[in-house]
């Protein structure tokens, strides 16, 4: 992220967004249609994302299989959380 | 032209093509995730299906993570969801009613394997293409082709899988 941003004219708020966005790309194969990030006081960020359910986890849940969906979401969850803290 | 008709003109190898191809694209639309590559045969009144690299990359990452027994259950329930589509697939494309269907994931290689097994031999132009399909011992014909299911006393024909247009 760090050299995004040293080698663009891009914001540390759009330089947070690519980033997330890349790596749920590259995790899950799958895009967030929209990414909002905000600052509310000095070292916090907050972070929306919206779509993140990925196409197998949609069937799960049409199809009647509403545990099984929660776990997995969880876990991905927690694949990408663990990640995305390798990135900063 | 009915369904029926077009499904009488088609080789074996024509059809197995198509139905690849439909489950390709059938695991592309709701999944998000193509196989690179699925192989079908026919052989008597039974398909074989093998798709490669049919996991999806969340499924993988799971299993990466040491989540191997959550991954399974997530394919497993894929499956079952998928299972009646498929079965509607297979059936419309080949003309023939479904009586069973068998399927299994392996998470680490990727590949799925299904076998279908069908009411009747699909209507196929070129029948002695079909593994194991039976043909009555006086006339080995194509016009002869008769259910394996319905006679004990033939002999089967056996393809050695090449030229099967």
């Amino acid at each position: 992220m760090s050299n995004l941003l040293s080698n663009s004219s891009m914001t540390a708020e759009d330089c947070l967004k690519q980033s997330i966005q890349d790596l749920y790309v590259k995790l899950f194969d799958h895009s967030i249609s929209e990414i909002t990030c905000w600052s509310m006081t000095e070292g916090v960020v907050t972070v929306v994302l919206e779509d993140v359910t990925t196409l197998p986890e949609r069937l799960l849940i049409e199809g009647g299989y509403q545990q099984t969906a929660t776990l997995f979401r969880r876990e991905l969850m927690q694949i990408f959380k663990k990640r995305l803290k390798s990135v900063f | 032209m009915n369904l029926q008709d077009n499904v009488q003109q088609q080789t074996a190898g024509q059809l197995e093509r198509q139905v690849s191809q439909k489950i390709q694209a059938f695991y592309r639309e709701l999944l998000g995730h193509q196989p690179s590559k699925i192989t079908c045969q026919l052989f008597g009144s039974k398909l074989a299906i093998v798709a490669e690299d049919s996991v999806t990359q969340p499924e993988q990452l799971l299993a990466e993570e040491g989540q191997t027994e959550l991954a399974e259950r997530v394919r497993s329930d894929l499956d079952k969801v998928l299972r009646p589509q498929l079965i509607q697939l297979i059936e419309e494309t080949l003309s023939v009613g479904v009586i069973d269907m068998m399927s299994n994931a392996t998470i680490e290689t990727g590949r799925t394997g299904m076998i279908v097994v069908f009411d009747r031999t699909p209507d196929v132009r070129n029948p002695k293409a079909i593994p194991k399909v039976k043909y009555s011992q006086n006339n080995g014909s194509d016009s002869e082709k008769i259910d394996l299911a319905k006679q004990d006393n033939d002999y089967s024909f056996e393809s050695n899988g090449s030229g099967r247009e």
